[in-house]
């Protein structure tokens, strides 16, 4: 039997700890080979520590001098109930880009916060891109409690703040835990040192999380990638994007709103008569009709929108900022169409989560706000809270993706 | 879908978006068990019809096993193969004991270097995972290499929904890395189960088998008994030793791999 995975991303502000308790899990779930503890031990004696966990995963010679995380790391253990894919996530402000990077691959999260210096712009920042990027499964994790000698009071006033940030972005979690990440406390094991932490450790809690789920209840929508001339047939290759396909199945083309039936579908050696949500397969048609990259085809059309103007939530993260009306380059799903953001409204500033402006003319480095695009050609389209895979978007500007979005 | 089943969708969907973006790609199979797989992942995408080069980079020092088996399969699976070797280097005496960073750099980085120029690639499939070394665990799906083959890790684009840098200046070639997300073992189960023909050396002889393969004169095999695929992914899930130890490249010093990746290696 094949175990089921799990990712999670650790965020949170520079220096609370991600990488120590990556390490701090991977040491205490026996996942490090004996070879690697003593390459730690050597490489730990060289900057004068203690067992540098973080060196597990700052593996860059950068990021062991200055010990911070500068772009993000995958890593891997597991448990007799499944496999876990952790990612770690910068948590300086240079290196957002990583950050969303590492958060956007995972389906639950871990929010670290130390319980000394409290809630800090990148916590916040980093609960706004989760909340952005739509993950559902949240811990918050209170970490150094060995440093604020175990106190529940201090804990307690971090939990409070918290909160406010949380409600703010309409995230919600019920899990916030005490945790040493250096000592071990509350990591794989109940802490002797808190006893007033009547709840779940964090390994507790990571193992009744559900894996992200697959939109198999829709209806079935499958994206075109590319289309492969055989010798003997046109094979429309593409994922199932939500629902399923089947051999029969009447279908359309939402761009071109032609209509046909699903007569093959194309896996390497195999027969198939059903591809569902997540498989990459490919199609052909019992009609000669047209398809190309970028076509989305569905089941039952009036499901999804064809547009050229939506309003979106955007992070900007290009270095250089973007203004109304400047050409720019959406990409949704296999999508691709040039477009502009017409106007900026609701402008906050990450750091701080607080409106800075209700309505501006140029977003900056790390600027969030509600925007409308128009696209010269149209775009199919849904909300990102009905389907996500067509509800996201990215913005390309001088060949470099510089936003992420959800459509509103 | 269960888990192999997802890795290998996502692998798939990865190989198509970068065929479909660049055209002039090609895949280096170092004849491995993990590009090997890449090669069948894409054999599978393209639905046994590869519509690009597959290269080998010989430095001449590869195990008689990894030479045999290139030779065979290349036939069967009627691969539109290129063998590589950076000759002038090997002129010069450039070999393992006369320095093991020169050694990777010219035999492998360089040989490279020329084999895409010459080629006139625009990507180029890898078979590298996230597991195997920390310095891996920093790559994207797609990672761009400028004219000196020389990757800037600390500015790379974001990578998010599926969505991939594309566009290149002119001299700068891409790196396509479909099953960074792959872990050993689940390389091994996949294996067991497509029945995807791998080299001897991988399989237990006497008591010692290889776990990492490469070049003869800088891998060392380990103790095992392992002798099938199912007993390799027994010992895999009891072992305390990582995946390259038996690699010298990566042994050299803390940060040989940093080095050597950040110059144009694999």
């Amino acid at each position: 039997m094949l175990k089921k995975q799990l990712s999670i991303v650790i965020v949170g502000h520079v220096d609370h700890g991600k990488s120590t308790l990556v390490g701090r899990l991977l040491y205490d779930t026996k996942s490090i080979t004996e070879d690697r503890i003593e390459e730690l031990k050597k490489a730990s004696s060289v900057t004068d520590n203690e067992l540098e966990f973080a060196f597990l995963l700052d593996h860059l010679k950068e990021e062991r001098e200055q010990g911070i995380t500068i772009d993000t790391t995958q890593t891997f253990f597991s448990t007799d109930r499944r496999e876990y894919r952790i990612i770690d996530a910068p948590g300086h402000v240079e290196f957002v880009k990583n950050m969303v990077t590492g958060a956007s691959q995972a389906d639950s999260a871990i929010l670290i916060v130390d319980a000394n210096e409290g809630v800090q712009q990148q916590t916040k920042r980093h609960a706004y891109i989760l909340s952005l990027l739509g993950i559902q499964n949240l811990i918050i994790v209170i970490n150094k409690m060995d440093k604020v000698s175990y106190e529940q009071t201090v804990y307690n006033n971090v939990v409070k703040d918290l909160k406010k940030v949380l409600n703010q972005l309409k995230l919600s979690s019920q899990y916030f835990i005490p945790v040493s990440a250096l000592k071990g406390d509350n990591i794989c094991s109940h802490s002797t040192n808190m006893e007033w932490y009547k709840e779940k450790y964090l390994l507790e809690i990571l193992e009744l999380f559900d894996e992200r789920k697959r939109l198999e209840d829709k209806f079935g929508i499958f994206s075109i990638q590319d289309v492969y001339r055989m010798k003997d047939k046109r094979i429309s290759v593409g994922r199932v994007e939500a629902g399923k396909i089947s051999v029969g199945d009447e279908i359309s083309v939402i761009q071109s709103n032609q209509s046909t039936k699903v007569k093959h579908i194309e896996v390497f050696l195999k027969d198939k008569t059903e591809a569902k949500c997540g498989e990459c397969v490919g199609l052909t048609f019992e009609d000669p009709i047209f398809v190309d990259r970028g076509n989305i085809l569905c089941v039952q059309k009036e499901f999804l929108t064809l547009t050229n103007q939506f309003k979106a939530s955007i992070i900007w993260l290009g270095e250089k900022p973007i203004a109304v009306n400047e050409r720019c380059t959406i990409k949704c799903d296999v999508q691709e169409v040039s477009g502009m953001i017409v106007s900026i409204k609701r402008k906050i500033n990450t750091g701080a989560l607080e409106i800075e402006e209700e309505e501006c003319d140029v977003l900056n480095y790390l600027d969030a706000a509600e925007v409308e695009i128009e696209t010269k050609d149209k775009i199919v389209l849904t909300k990102f809270n009905d389907l996500q895979s067509l509800g996201r978007f990215v913005i390309v500007t001088d060949s470099n993706i510089n936003a992420g979005g959800i459509i509103i | 879908m269960d888990y192999l089943d997802k890795l290998e969708n996502e692998s798939i969907y990865i190989i198509r978006e970068a065929y479909k973006q660049f055209k002039d790609v090609a895949m280096l199979w170092s004849i491995g068990k993990d590009s090997t797989t890449l090669l069948w992942l894409i054999g599978k995408a393209f639905y046994g019809e590869i519509p690009f080069p597959i290269i080998h980079l010989d430095t001449g020092f590869k195990f008689k096993e990894i030479y045999d088996f290139r030779d065979k399969y290349a036939k069967e699976w009627g691969l539109n193969l290129i063998t590589y070797t950076n000759t002038a280097a090997l002129e010069r005496g450039v070999c393992p004991t006369s320095g093991k960073l020169e050694c990777c750099t010219e035999l492998k980085t360089n040989a490279l270097k020329q084999v895409v120029e010459q080629n006139h690639i625009k990507a180029l499939y890898l078979g590298i995972r996230r597991d195997e070394h920390g310095i891996r665990a920093k790559e994207r799906f797609f990672s761009v290499r400028d004219s000196d083959f020389e990757w800037n890790y600390k500015e790379q684009s974001p990578e998010m929904w599926d969505q991939y840098k594309t566009k290149a200046k002119k001299e700068e070639h891409f790196r396509i890395h479909p099953i960074l997300n792959w872990t050993e073992m689940d390389i091994w189960k996949y294996i067991e189960r497509e029945k995807i023909p791998m080299v001897d050396l991988y399989f237990a002889k006497d008591g010692k088998r290889y776990r990492s393969i490469g070049c003869e004169t800088c891998c060392n095999p380990i103790d095992s008994n392992a002798d099938t695929i199912s007993k390799i992914v027994q010992e895999l899930s009891t072992s305390k030793v990582s995946e390259r130890s038996g690699r010298a490249q990566d042994k050299e010093s803390d940060y040989m791999m940093q080095k050597l990746r950040s110059l144009g290696y694999m």
